[in-house]
Order: structure tokens, then C-alpha cells, then sequence
């Protein structure tokens, strides 16, 4: 998940738990208030008309002597009764109630009291209408959430801004500095401008990173160049003294012999070297992706190159091949190389008389060439193996120094073709390759 | 014809000038690229065969001085560093030919005598080997009037075993030359003795063919009188 979407995602989520929580607790907040507010309003008269039954008579407040709700005002907003009761009350106490007044039920916050007025005990009730502020409450309650819910869209469009700013140098960082370099002879050392200190940490320890890979990089490159002139250099010195002393024709016919067997290793040993280098240049990525070639023309080409090798075993060859599949981009050599070891390996390791076919199809927008042979086949344990450095499995009558599926495989990751190897011991093996849509034309 | 050896590994110089002395050149060598510099300014030769890989000389430097200087000798660049990009770089600069080391002597030979042929406009199209005739521009092989149907292997086989007439070619050598630029798996194959046995199959069908001669546990060689 994406560290905005995480951001967003967690604003969103805390803010609505604040919402809910002041939407669930204000208006019990509110009502407390509000009730306290008039509580104190009626405890005041309560005190008020004592006062007043006190000095001037219970007459003041009681016309009659039955116990209807005399003494209200017009709007019915509040009333007073006073009527006589038998139990007396400990101390006042308040709560809400229901009131009929003139077949009108209305809402009130009522306090009830006894007090002892000429040896009479009266039970005093004094209401506060509700209705204009449970009519407010209600209001309040509507607008509260339409604004909480404007508030949580605002501060969120804000957040939401705000931390894309705030992350748009780390975006660049990682679309700079890590998407876009593939290679180290391509990274990016410019300099991302944020005044963030985190980011720029980030970006000065990747930046320090590429410079000890594109140090790393250069070394190897390096090394391969003086490894290769110093170890091809005594070769040459070798191979050029066999020549001559072969070439001179007073040399003994049994030292010739011997020479040769000897330049045959180390020819052998050259072989090994430059594959080596062969390798370790694709895989430096010292190699050119410049050429567009047609499959169907080089596997032609391929086979024209090797087409004694299957006259020799008597191999047949059955080729249905795609004309339109162009590759792009690619390196047409090391293409020619891949292709030769392939097919080489399909006669190498195949039957006398056998057979070999190649086919090119497309297959869901991707592209496939399919090498069969009716070869030895190998275990299926082994599959994983084929293309590690110098593996070799005992095969009869087959020699190589275990470079040429090697070479195959770094030729194949170079130019990001996918191989599928299926075999069957005693059966043969498919070399499946499948090129990806972006490259063919 | 006059070679001028620019190379610091004496013993390889030492193996190229008896080569090449063999083969009818006349030789200087120079190992540090001060003295080859010193002999190109005073010297003219026919042929300068340069190592990049000079210890106090770079190789190109001393190649671009030269055609500064006038020199008239045809380069071939030798060089173990074998980067597509040197290779391009020296024919740029107006080497004439490139030779990545390890190369074989009859390679350079090769190349040497085909830069001479294209120099002096002596561009032989014909070779002529007992009664058959080889076309290097069509590459075909002609017995009389007849067409004899050699493969491209064949015919760059016998082409080669031609140029360098009279001379042991060894398995090796000719397995280097025709398959030299490809690298692959296999090592000792025999390919070539199949290569030779279905060349003499082809071309016995239109004539003698004896003149391809087994040379017994080396290799193979075409006698011609000289």
C-alpha cells in the first residue's frame, strides 16, 4: 500500500472516530447543560415563592383551594401548583415530565417539594416548558453533523494536499533513483530539492549506495579487461610457439603428436576463458541492443552454420516458422550464439537418425520458439541444474566443459526471454522460449 | 616486404618474427611503444603489427601518429582486450585489419596476403588446385564446365587449405578458422574430418581429388608444385 493511501487512509478513519464520538456525546454534553442551566432557574423561583409563602401567606400563590394548574402563563412556558398532599418529601428533587394542559401534552422539567404551611403539609410543583429548547436541541443536532461532515471533507482534501507535497520529493527519489535505473551506468545523481531532513538522508545514502555499486561496477569491468589480457596473452605466446614448431618440418611425426594434444588443451582452456568473458561482458551489460532480427531467418542461418553436424548423425530437421516475427532491440550475435548452442545441444545430445523440430507461434500476445528433440532426455530433478556453470551430467559419447547453457541463459536474461525447459528421460527435452509482446514486431 | 612488430611481450614478438620470417618477411621489432614510435618516424615499412597494450605507449596513439606522419604501412591491430568498441575504434583510425589474441599465425597470414592482394589491385578470384577451379567471388567450385555443390563450410574449408598451400594444416586450425567466431560447447569434435571426407566424396564424383592429403595425426594438406 502506498504511503499516501495509508496517510489518507488513517486521517479518514481517526477523524470520523472523532465525529462519531462527539456526535454519539454532544447532546448528552448539551442536555446537561441545558438542564442545569434551568435546574438552577427553578430552584431560584422554588426559593423565590417560599420566600414569598413565608412572609406574605400561602394566599399569595393559591386562589383556591382545589389543586388545578392556576397559575400558568399564556405561552404555557411555566407553571407553578401548590396543592395540599399527605407525605412529606425529604428534599426537592427534578426531573422531566409529561403535563396536560388544555389537551395539549407538553414536555416540562418539573421540581416537586412538600413544605409544612400551618400545619398542612403542601407539595409545590414548578415546571419549565421544554418544548422551544428540545426544538433547539434537535436543530443543533441536524447542523452538527452536516457541519461535522463538511469539516471532515475539508480537513481531509487538505490532508490528502498536503501530504502529496510532502511526499512528492520521496516519489521523485524512488521514480529517479530506483525505478528508472536498471543499470549502474545510468544512475541518476541529480540532486531532488526538499527541505524535508528525512528525504534527504534517504536520498544522500542512495545516492553514496550507487556510487559504491557504480564503483563496485567498474572494478568488475576492469578486471575482466586485465584478466582477460592476462591470461589471453600467455595463450597467444603458447599457441603461436606450438605453430612453429609444428610448421617446422624437422620436427619429429611423434612430438607433432603430442603438440597437438597439447594445443587441443589449450585451446580448451581458451575457450573456457572467453566464454567466461563472453558471460561476464552480457552480464556487465557491455553489449549493444541495436538490431532487429528476424527469428525465421537467423534459426535458418543457425542451421546452415551447423547443417553437418545433422547430415553427420543423420538427424532430420521439421521447421514451421513464423515469417512476420521481427525482434527488436535486440543484439543479433549473441542472438546467433544463443540459437547455435540450442540447436548444437539439440543434435549434441540427440539419437542417431533422430529428429529435431523447431516451431514459432504466437501465443497470447506473447511470442514462443519451441526447440524438440528426440534426444536422451534427462530427470526432471536435473532440469534446474542445466544451466549452472560448469554442471555436467554423464551423458554417453557427449563432451563439453558445461558452458554452453551457461552462455544461453545470461544471452536470454540479457534480452528478457523467458525458457521453459520440459524433458523426459529417454524421450528428448523442449527448450520453450517465449519472448514478450514489447519486442517483436 | 618489410613488418614491423610492435609488441612487449618478447617471447610473442620472438614467435611472430620466426613466423613471419619463414613466410618471406623481412622483420623489425620494437617492445616498448618509444622504440616503435622512433622506427615508424625514421623507417618505412609494408606492414606494422600493433598491440594495443603497450606499457608506455597507448596503442591508438602511436597508430594515429603514424598516419599522421605519412606512414604508408597497412596496421593490423593486435589485442587481447577484444571490446567490439577497440575493434571499431582501430578500423576507424585506419587499421587495416583487427586481430583479437589469441589468433592463430596462419590467420595472419591470411589476412596479411589478402591486404596485400587489395593493395596492389591483385585481386585473385580464381585458384586454381589441380583441375578444379575455385570462384572466392561466388564462392562456387567449377571441375570443367561442371558446378560441384559445396556447402559454405566446404568451401571455406578448401579455400583455406588452399591459401596456404603446401603446409600441414592442423585440426585445430582449421576448426579455429571455420568456426572461430562462434562460441560454443564442444571441444575435440571431429567435424572436420567430416567436413574433409564429404569434400573428397563431392568433389572425387568430378575428378582426382588426391591432392587433399591426410596428414596422419595432425591434419590435412593441399600439395601444389609451386
Amino acid at each position: 500500500m502506498k504511503l499516501l493511501l495509508k496517510f489518507t487512509l488513517f486521517n479518514t478513519f481517526s477523524k470520523m472516530l472523532i465525529v462519531a464520538a462527539l456526535f454519539l456525546f454532544l447532546p448528552t454534553i448539551i442536555n446537561k447543560v441545558v438542564y442545569e442551566h434551568i435546574d438552577n432557574r427553578i430552584i431560584g423561583k422554588m426559593e423565590k415563592y417560599l420566600k414569598i409563602i413565608k412572609t406574605g401567606g400561602i394566599k399569595e400563590i393559591k386562589d383556591d383551594e382545589n389543586c388545578s394548574y392556576g397559575n400558568y402563563n399564556l405561552l404555557k412556558e411555566e407553571y407553578i401548583l401548590v396543592c395540599s398532599t399527605e407525605k412529606q418529601m425529604g428534599n426537592y428533587n427534578i426531573d422531566n415530565g409529561i403535563r396536560n394542559f388544555e389537551g395539549e401534552m407538553l414536555p416540562y422539567r418539573i421540581l416537586n417539594r412538600t413544605f409544612v404551611y400551618d400545619n398542612q403539609i403542601y407539595l409545590m410543583e414548578i415546571g419549565e416548558g421544554l418544548t422551544a429548547i428540545n426544538l433547539l436541541l434537535n436543530t443543533l443536532k441536524a447542523y452538527t453533523f452536516k457541519l461535522m461532515a463538511v469539516f471532515l471533507l475539508i480537513t481531509l482534501l487538505l490532508d490528502v494536499t498536503f501530504t502529496r507535497f510532502l511526499l512528492m520529493p520521496l516519489n521523485r527519489i524512488i521514480k529517479r533513483k530506483l525505478e528508472q535505473t536498471k543499470h549502474p551506468s545510468s544512475f541518476d545523481f541529480s540532486v531532488i530539492k526538499t527541505n524535508t531532513t528525512d528525504f534527504k538522508y534517504l536520498e544522500e545514502s542512495i545516492n553514496e549506495m550507487m556510487h559504491k555499486i557504480q564503483n563496485a561496477f567498474n572494478i568488475e569491468k576492469e578486471f575482466i579487461m586485465n584478466v582477460s589480457h592476462e591470461l589471453l596473452t600467455p595463450i597467444t605466446i603458447l599457441q603461436s610457439k606450438f605453430e612453429n614448431i609444428l610448421a617446422d618440418e624437422n620436427t619429429p611425426p611423434d612430438v607433432s603428436e603430442k603438440l597437438l594434444e597439447s594445443q587441443k588443451t589449450l585451446a580448451r582452456l581458451n575457450k573456457i576463458i572467453k566464454t567466461l568473458l563472453l558471460i561476464s561482458k552480457i552480464e556487465n551489460e557491455q553489449y549493444l541492443k541495436e538490431d532487429s532480427v528476424n527469428i525465421k531467418e537467423i534459426i535458418y542461418e543457425v542451421i546452415e552454420e551447423i547443417e553437418e553436424r545433422l547430415t553427420e548423425k543423420n538427424i532430420s530437421i521439421d521447421l514451421k516458422l513464423n515469417d512476420e516475427f521481427v525482434y527488436q532491440h535486440c543484439n543479433r550475435s549473441l542472438l546467433f550464439t544463443m540459437f547455435f548452442n540450442l540447436i548444437n545441444n539439440a543434435i549434441k545430445y540427440n539419437k542417431p537418425n533422430g529428429k529435431i523440430s523447431i516451431k514459432s507461434y504466437p501465443e497470447n500476445s506473447n511470442f514462443i520458439v519451441e526447440i524438440t528433440d528426440t534426444g536422451v532426455g534427462m530427470e526432471s530433478s536435473n532440469i534446474e541444474h542445466i544451466f549452472e556453470r560448469f554442471k555436467r551430467f554423464e551423458t554417453k559419447g557427449v563432451e563439453g566443459y558445461g558452458l554452453g547453457l551457461p552462455i544461453v541463459k545470461t544471452i536470454l536474461l540479457f534480452h528478457n526471454i523467458d525458457i521453459l525447459v520440459t524433458s523426459e528421460k529417454g524421450v528428448g527435452s523442449t527448450f520453450r522460449l517465449s519472448f514478450a509482446p514489447s519486442v517483436i514486431s | 616486404m618489410k613488418v614491423l612488430i610492435v609488441e612487449d611481450e618478447r617471447s610473442f614478438a620472438k614467435e611472430l618474427e620466426s613466423f613471419l620470417v619463414k613466410e618471406g618477411y623481412q622483420c623489425e621489432v620494437a617492445h616498448t611503444g618509444n622504440e616503435a614510435s622512433e622506427k615508424i618516424f625514421v623507417n618505412a615499412y609494408d606492414f606494422i603489427l600493433l598491440d594495443l597494450g603497450l606499457p608506455d605507449y597507448d596503442g591508438f596513439d602511436l597508430l594515429e601518429e603514424a598516419k599522421e606522419g605519412g606512414q604508408i604501412a597497412s596496421f593490423i591491430v593486435l589485442t587481447a582486450r577484444g571490446a567490439t568498441g577497440d575493434k571499431i575504434k582501430g578500423l576507424n583510425m585506419g587499421a587495416d585489419d583487427y586481430l583479437p589474441k589469441p589468433f592463430s599465425l596462419l590467420e595472419l597470414a591470411s589476412r596479411m596476403n589478402a591486404i596485400t592482394r587489395r593493395k596492389h589491385g591483385l585481386q585473385k578470384n580464381i585458384i586454381k588446385i589441380h583441375g578444379f577451379e575455385m570462384d572466392i567471388q561466388n564462392r562456387s567450385v567449377h571441375c570443367g564446365e561442371a558446378s560441384v555443390p559445396v556447402t559454405k563450410k566446404e568451401f571455406d574449408l578448401l579455400h583455406y587449405l588452399a591459401l596456404h598451400k603446401n603446409k600441414v594444416l592442423t585440426r585445430l586450425q582449421l576448426t579455429e578458422h571455420i568456426w572461430g567466431e562462434i562460441l560454443e560447447d564442444d571441444y575435440e569434435s571431429n567435424y572436420i574430418d567430416v567436413h574433409v571426407k564429404n569434400l573428397r566424396k563431392k568433389l572425387s564424383e568430378y575428378g582426382n581429388c588426391d591432392f587433399i592429403e591426410t596428414v596422419r595425426g595432425i591434419g590435412y594438406r593441399i600439395s601444389m608444385p609451386k
